[in-house]
């Protein structure tokens, strides 16, 4: 998932932080009511399709499909590094792509368990993951391929997952490295909406970074949803003066977003108000209903360090 | 003893008050995710405590049920970063529109949850969503939101903290600390207000409430450090009235 180039080799080190930040569609992927898993193994659980459609003001395009067992994601951006709270003052312009697809299955789909809602059960994903990076500054040019492990247990609400980031490396270019390391994800899914979860990164390589994340989300009326999420990261580093370790904080991002979905009023639900915009009805007839299937999303994160800003706006459909 | 006990509660029977200085009923700066309780109209007035004081009003009132608020407020916006440091603006009199709409509210025994949306300055359009807890001895309420005026990007939340006696009456304190980050879009200039407030707000009568809050605002950087480099502190007067509001009906 992630891909670190190594600094000896002249590349500057904001290009890796660069590829180090989360696209959109993974902004909230701590609380398991993400929309497109960012754990393959989750795929082996999703109850239908979704395409979604991103864009933010980077410039960044995302599109994504995610199904039962099946994940495709494409995304490019385009990073400017500029210096802290000013304005047209770009010093740096990294473009990035990425590849991502995954697939997963589960014991009980395999005649292992018993597949009742809330009982035990565990899943495998594999996720074969392509980045490619370009740093106008330095002229230099990283293409990566790796492939990630991941497990997922169920209980109930409560889900527990690993995962092994660039557990295979499949092909790199010269001076780009191996960012090994292993996420543990635990997180609860309420009946009331409400989903929280927390991630711990933990560095397989010498160099590697530590990270945390913090998430939540709340859904109303199975129609608008609010996430947030927090993360820092930590590398352990040398000081060149002094010579000693210190752990240095490399991040500290907040995220929020929210959601509305369009979805089918149900008969039960009462005449309120909010089904004009739940399920809009522009036409007489059952065909009149306008938008069911469709999400559109606005999040943002925020760099708390550096003070940067990345809206986005994402537009889904449910299949 | 008991005096002082049957004084506070007599004084618990009220609500606060709950202006926000940008005008929607929230924590200290920022909104909250659900309608306020109490009287149908509300408002404030204070200002800093410093020797160029900054003076602060609004008013409000509250419609359809509780669900929409609409209201007016002095303050556009205290801190704006721009080439020659932070630049307050307010206005004279209460002119600054916002609106709020509570979008759902859904109570599941002590516990509450909200979701608004509005309008309102510095936040732009703005969601938000919130929990509430009621508990013996203390009530807490956390409420975060994110906000756009176009050229930038806000993200803000806080907590409140209601102070209870151990059968869960509200006691006339409440605590508050909010906060907001905020990073430019890029697409229409820079218009940047980071900061933490606390706040401290007490009921002086059924009606009417006195806060003091303390703000610290974010260095981007510039050369002028701003006007207000310990600091902002203000004192209010929050008083709320009017027919007893309705609860917002799922």
């Amino acid at each position: 998932m992630k891909t670190r180039i190594i600094p000896s080799l002249l590349v500057a080190a904001h290009v890796v932080l660069a590829e180090r930040e989360p696209m959109a569609f993974q902004m909230f992927d701590v609380a398991p009511s993400t929309s497109h898993p960012a754990m393959a193994a989750d795929l082996a659980w999703l109850e239908g399709g979704r395409a979604s459609a991103c864009v933010s003001t980077r410039p960044e395009g995302e599109a994504a499909v995610s199904a039962p067992h099946f994940q495709v994601l494409y995304g490019r951006m385009r990073i400017d590094r500029v210096a802290p709270f000013q304005v047209d003052s770009v010093v740096d312009r990294t473009d990035r792509t990425r590849l991502r697809l995954g697939t997963a299955m589960a014991l009980s789909q395999i005649g292992a368990g018993s597949g009742e809602p809330g009982a035990f059960d565990l899943a495998l994903g594999v996720a074969f993951e392509r980045s490619g990076t370009e740093s106008k500054w330095s002229n230099l040019k990283g293409d990566h391929q790796w492939i990630d492990l991941s497990a997922a247990a169920r209980l109930g609400g409560w889900r527990a997952g690993v995962v092994l980031a660039d557990a295979v490396d499949v092909s790199s270019d010269s001076g780009i490295g191996s960012d090994r390391h292993l996420e543990l994800l635990l997180g609860r899914r309420q009946d009331d909406g409400l989903a929280w979860g927390g991630g711990l990164d933990l560095p397989l390589e010498t160099d590697g970074e530590a990270g945390l994340r913090l998430g939540i989300s709340r859904e109303f009326r199975e129609a608008l949803v609010f996430q947030g999420e927090l993360s820092t990261t930590y590398s352990n580093e040398t000081d060149p003066e002094s010579g000693a370790d210190e752990f240095v904080r490399r991040s500290l991002d907040i995220r929020l977003g929210t959601r509305l979905k369009f979805r089918p009023w149900g008969t039960t639900e009462g005449d309120s108000w909010m089904r004009q915009f739940v399920d809009p009805h522009i036409r007489p007839g059952p065909d009149g209903f306008l938008l069911r299937g469709w999400e559109i999303g606005l999040s943002a994160g925020w760099d708390v360090v550096t003070g940067s800003a990345h809206p986005a706006i994402e537009i889904a459909k449910t299949f | 003893m008991k005096t002082t006990i049957r004084i506070l509660l007599a004084v618990a029977a009220g609500v606060f008050a709950q202006n926000s200085v940008y005008g929607p009923t929230g924590l200290n700066f920022v909104p909250s995710a659900f309608a306020s309780e109490g009287g149908r109209w509300s408002g404030s007035l204070g200002g800093t405590t410093d020797d160029d004081p900054l003076w602060v009003s609004s008013i409000q009132g509250r419609f359809l049920d509780d669900r929409l608020e609409v209201g007016l407020s002095s303050t556009v916006w205290l801190v704006e970063g721009d080439s020659v440091g932070w630049n307050p603006m307010t206005t004279y009199a209460p002119v600054v529109p916002s609106v709020k709409w509570v979008l759902d509210r859904e109570d599941h025994g002590r516990q509450s949850w909200g979701y608004s949306v509005g309008l309102s300055m510095p936040l732009g359009a703005w969601a938000a969503a919130g929990w509430r807890i009621r508990l013996p001895l203390a009530s807490p309420e956390i409420h975060v939101g994110l906000g756009t005026p176009l050229n930038s990007i806000q993200g803000f939340g806080g907590v409140a903290l209601d102070l209870c006696d151990l059968d869960g009456a509200v006691l006339p304190v409440r605590l508050t600390l909010d906060g907001a980050v905020a990073g430019s879009t890029g697409t229409l200039g820079s218009a940047e207000e980071s900061y933490w407030s606390v706040g401290v707000s007490t009921r002086l009568g059924r009606n009417l409430t006195f806060q003091v809050l303390h703000r610290r605002d974010r260095a981007y950087g510039l050369v002028d450090d701003g006007r207000r480099p310990d600091g902002t502190s203000f004192l209010r007067i929050l008083w709320n009235f009017g027919s007893a509001s309705h609860e917002v009906a799922r």
